[in-house]
């Protein structure tokens, strides 16, 4: 059996087209081969800049099958449907049966040559890839024109042509020190192009270039380069270049940066200290030459640091802060300085709410006055990801405690959705304060999210919100901080778009929006989740509690009898909710079932906020499951529709009480009966 | 030694040889050869067109009074239009290298992803940053959209950065030490002018002049498009974006008016663009 061969030579794929071509390539193979009639043994995928290749190995020879009888129109179908249907069996109409009041069509057995069918695969299999972007050009569209194509089934070469290029056996190497090439089969591919400086395989050039890295010396990575640096070279060569001992006088993250931002370079260390050399991976030239070049470059960058550094020192934190009032946060929602005064508000609530220490609620504060003054310092608008430990560097200068430069670094993390958080108390205090104060402020300026347009960056914000509150037990009380936070926008004068009492709970239902995809990995349904949002609970940390809980009692009797009991209570209670009175009155009640369920309930009410006031609700749904027998017997024994509108009114209420306690620890309708 | 003029000559040579119109420099500002109308609009329509030119690029919040050793508030492309894009344009490119003396197989050159975008022109495409040995040199783009119209064909244009390939061609740090002639430094020809401008373009300038000319320049360009003469009213949409850089320079468009400063722009390129194509058709073959 044959092995199908299938090279997509392009212009300089961008690394993000690679790694999806990587990741769709095997599924789409596969599934065409299939759909095809001929299922593959194996595959394998090589992706480089100029090429994704896809390999399916033991293809069958032929695709047989066998004959069989096809029903098609009834007999006395208009004659375009006859045709219609001989055509699709490949047969001429008057070869067509007529049976039982049909046609029949009789599908002889057949064979066909994989060669005849693999054409349409490679179709299928091209333009099956998705691109987050895509280009035109004269062939089509793709990520970056197209340019060769080769297929080989076996040593055959397959005619097929697309993307505006025809399959041929010609593939080209490296782009300055390769040329062209003949493509022998699969089995010989990679070899192939290896004759012309081409290493095709990812993997394999991850693990040359590693191997390189390891060779340089002790090397980091802390940007995450190497991922995109496999995918930036098709003839990998690590080289080593140097630079002058005195930038390594600078904080050791500004020459890392200026290293690894934008070049893509390695920093070398020894015993943990930088060391004036780096490392990088060239796709080519002579060594000597690319060397000096990098090395040209890089001090170019290390020269632009080192002068933002000390104009930046020369400055001053002090001065950068009375800058702040020039620079603004979003549209409408004042400056920077603005900003940092919210800010500092909001941490302060916060650290009372969470009982932090004084030490630490100092550092909290002096940190908010200083955590934005970095964004007008020049390092930061060459480096912007310096930021946060520009701030800090520029406060240990100034004689900050150390505790308030750490917070400063801090407070933007986590920079991504799973992220490192704040190492310190103190430093993720002021990122929820910060962040909450962002989610606020836009939502109350109507600046919020709309579909997949998200241009402040609230979701990673509310998911950073989230991730800290979690990870350190912290209750929040959002909807307070974040009525802080608009309460004193419109005090620094600026005008809301939208009413509060909107905002406000909208901003705190999108932070919560963000437990979700945390609880969906614990394992919790989507149906536990949606029961628990519509308990009310507002805080990130409770409704992860209470997620957990639901979670865990799924499938158990008791939580099913509760469900139904509480959907009792809750639907004749919606039912009747214009008749019912305004407080039950327990003089009013006529049968002994009535006053169970009341006595119940006043025991359950202190135990569930009880219990929930500790997040322990695995012990709230005991509470509450507790309820399930007094209710039960209460609609065995009371007719709750007397025709005594005030008994009716009594009856109402109680059950309405009853459905609003127990949905404190989740609207159990939203469960699966 | 290749000199700053020997390379451009060399460049124009192997351009012209390619059966580029060789032009000249726009008479107006412009931050980018891109801004040149014989980029923006001749990529617009099916007519092909090849052209090269060397452009002033005039960008006032790039100026560092000539203390920095390549940033500049007046820098040089050279700009390549290729209309339709040729097959083996890469190659092409590789060879006006070698044309100014750098081998190719000598040096680490690596296309790396780019995505450009004008939100002021309406303009956007796919490319490429070249790199060579660590250093940006070229900006390669496939337009796919000018003036907010779908192009087709699609154009490539490739933006040489003349001074930092001129600096690694001498080997030199500063632009300032960079042999303009044999005689003459980039620093003799220009370091005043850096100097003059810089203080000018974030001490001086005049921003309620400014804001006054983008308003008439804004309001002549609507006047010339009525007239149906879209050449003339992309002149105004030009002034209308200098003024604009110079009031950014000055720091005097809030952050919340810079949306609105770039709408006005971006409504005024796409009527010209219309404008320009529709006048086009109408002389399809004259």
């Amino acid at each position: 059996m044959p092995d199908l061969l299938i090279e997509i030579g392009c212009e300089e794929l961008p690394a993000s087209a690679c790694c999806d071509a990587e990741q769709q390539l095997p599924g789409l193979l596969i599934g065409a081969l299939a759909g095809a009639g001929l299922p593959a043994e194996a595959v394998r995928i090589h992706v480089a800049p100029r090429r994704l290749t896809a390999i399916a190995e033991g293809v069958p020879d032929e695709r047989i099958s066998e004959g069989s009888e096809q029903r098609g129109p009834r007999a006395d179908a208009p004659e375009q449907a006859r045709a219609g249907f001989a055509r699709k069996h490949g047969l001429p109409a008057e070869q067509l049966v007529e049976r039982d009041g049909f046609v029949w069509a009789m599908v002889a057995p057949a064979t066909v040559p994989a060669a005849e069918l693999v054409g349409a695969v490679v179709t299928e299999v091209a333009s099956g890839l998705q691109f987050a972007k895509t280009m035109r050009w004269d062939g089509g569209r793709f990520s970056r024109p197209v340019r060769w194509l080769v297929v080989k089934l076996g040593d055959q070469l397959v005619d097929v042509a697309l993307l505006g290029v025809t399959a041929g056996e010609e593939s080209h190497g490296h782009r300055t020190a390769g040329g062209a090439v003949r493509i022998g089969s699969a089995a010989t591919y990679l070899e192939d192009v290896r004759g012309v400086r081409v290493v095709a395989d990812a993997a394999e050039r991850r693990e040359l270039i590693e191997r390189g890295l390891n060779q340089a010396g002790e090397w980091i990575d802390p940007m995450g380069a190497l991922d995109e640096v496999v995918y930036l070279v098709e003839w990998p060569q690590v080289l080593v270049g140097g630079f002058d001992q005195r930038y390594l006088e600078l904080p050791q993250r500004i020459p890392i940066t200026a290293m690894q931002s934008h070049q893509r370079y390695f920093p070398l260390v020894r015993d943990g200290r930088l060391e004036p050399r780096f490392a990088f991976v060239a796709n080519g030239g002579d060594p000597a030459v690319v060397v000096r070049g990098n090395e040209e470059v890089l001090v170019g960058r290390l020269q632009d640091a080192a002068f933002a550094f000390e104009k930046d020192l020369a400055r001053g934190l002090q001065q950068m802060l009375t800058e702040l009032a020039r620079v603004s946060f979003l549209e409408g929602g004042g400056s920077l300085a603005d900003k940092s005064e919210r800010v500092h508000e909001v941490a302060g609530q916060l650290c009372e709410r969470v009982e932090s220490e004084p030490g630490t609620r100092d550092a909290v504060l002096r940190a908010a006055e200083l955590c934005k003054a970095d964004i007008v310092s020049t390092l930061v608008a060459e480096f912007s990801d310096l930021q946060g430990y520009a701030g800090s560097v520029y406060a240990r200068h100034a004689g900050e405690p150390e505790a308030v430069c750490d917070a400063i670094e801090e407070h933007h993390r986590p920079v991504e959705a799973g992220g490192e958080l704040p190492a310190g108390e103190a430093g993720a205090l002021l990122s929820i304060a910060d962040k909450a104060d962002t989610v606020a402020v836009a939502f109350a300026l109507g600046a919020q999210p709309t579909g997949s347009r998200d241009p402040y960056g609230l979701r990673r914000a509310a998911a950073g919100i989230v991730a800290i509150a979690l990870s350190r037990g912290f209750e929040l009380g959002l909807g307070e901080l974040m009525a802080a936070s608009v309460h004193r926008l419109v005090a620094q004068g600026h005008d809301l778009k939208r009413k509060p009492l909107e905002s406000v709970p909208d901003a705190v239902d999108f932070v919560l929006d963000r437990v979700e995809p945390l609880m969906l990995e614990e394992g919790v349904s989507v149906e536990e989740i949606r029961a628990a949002r519509g308990s009310g609970v507002s805080g990130p940390l409770p409704l992860a509690a209470l997620c957990r809980a639901l979670r865990d009692a799924r499938g158990g009797e008791r939580l099913a009898a509760l469900r139904d009991a509480y959907g009792r209570c809750s639907r004749i209670a919606a039912k009747g909710a214009e008749e019912a009175a305004t407080a039950v009155d327990t003089s009013r009640f006529e049968m002994d079932e009535e006053r169970g369920l009341c006595a119940a309930l006043t025991v359950a009410d202190i135990e569930i906020a009880d219990a929930a006031a500790r997040r322990d609700f695995a012990s709230a749904l005991e509470a509450a499951a507790a309820m399930v027998a007094p209710i039960n017997a209460y609609f065995e024994a009371v007719m709750v529709m007397a025709d005594d509108p005030v008994i009716r009114g009594n009856r109402l209420k109680l059950l309405a009480d009853v459905a609003s306690t127990l949905r404190l620890v989740g609207d159990f309708e939203q469960l699966p009966g | 030694m290749t000199t700053f003029q020997s390379m451009i000559a060399q460049l124009q040579s192997y351009w012209e040889a390619r059966g580029c119109t060789i032009m000249q420099p726009y008479h107006t500002e412009v931050g980018a050869g891109t801004s040149n109308p014989a980029t923006l609009l001749r990529v617009l329509g099916p007519r092909p067109w090849r052209t090269a030119y060397v452009e002033p690029s005039i960008r006032p919040d790039d100026g560092r009074y000539g203390e920095n050793p390549y940033r500049f508030q007046q820098f040089y492309q050279y700009q390549v239009i290729l209309k339709p894009a040729p097959d083996d344009v890469l190659d092409v490119y590789l060879g006006s290298l070698a044309a100014i003396g750098i081998d190719p197989a000598e040096h680490d050159i690596r296309f790396v992803e780019d995505n450009w975008e004008s939100p002021s022109l309406g303009a956007w495409g796919l490319g490429w940053e070249v790199w060579m040995d660590g250093m940006e040199i070229t900006q390669f783009t496939y337009f796919q959209q000018a003036g907010g119209i779908e192009l087709d064909p699609v154009s490539v244009e490739l933006t040489y950065g003349l001074e930092r390939i001129g600096m690694h061609l001498q080997k030199v740090r500063r632009a300032h030490d960079m042999r303009w002639s044999p005689d003459v430094t980039w620093a003799h020809v220009y370091l005043d002018n850096e100097r003059q401008f810089s203080t000018y373009n974030y001490e001086l300038a005049d921003t309620a002049m400014l804001a006054r000319h983008f308003d008439d320049h804004e309001a002549e360009a609507v006047r010339c498009l009525e007239r149906g003469l879209p050449l003339v009213a992309y002149d105004q949409v030009l002034k209308c974006s200098h003024a604009f850089n110079l009031l950014d320079s000055r720091r005097a468009i809030a952050v919340t008016d810079r949306q609105a400063y770039i709408l006005r722009m971006r409504r005024l390129s796409q009527a010209v663009s219309k404008a320009y194509l529709a006048a086009q058709a109408e002389t399809v073959d004259a």
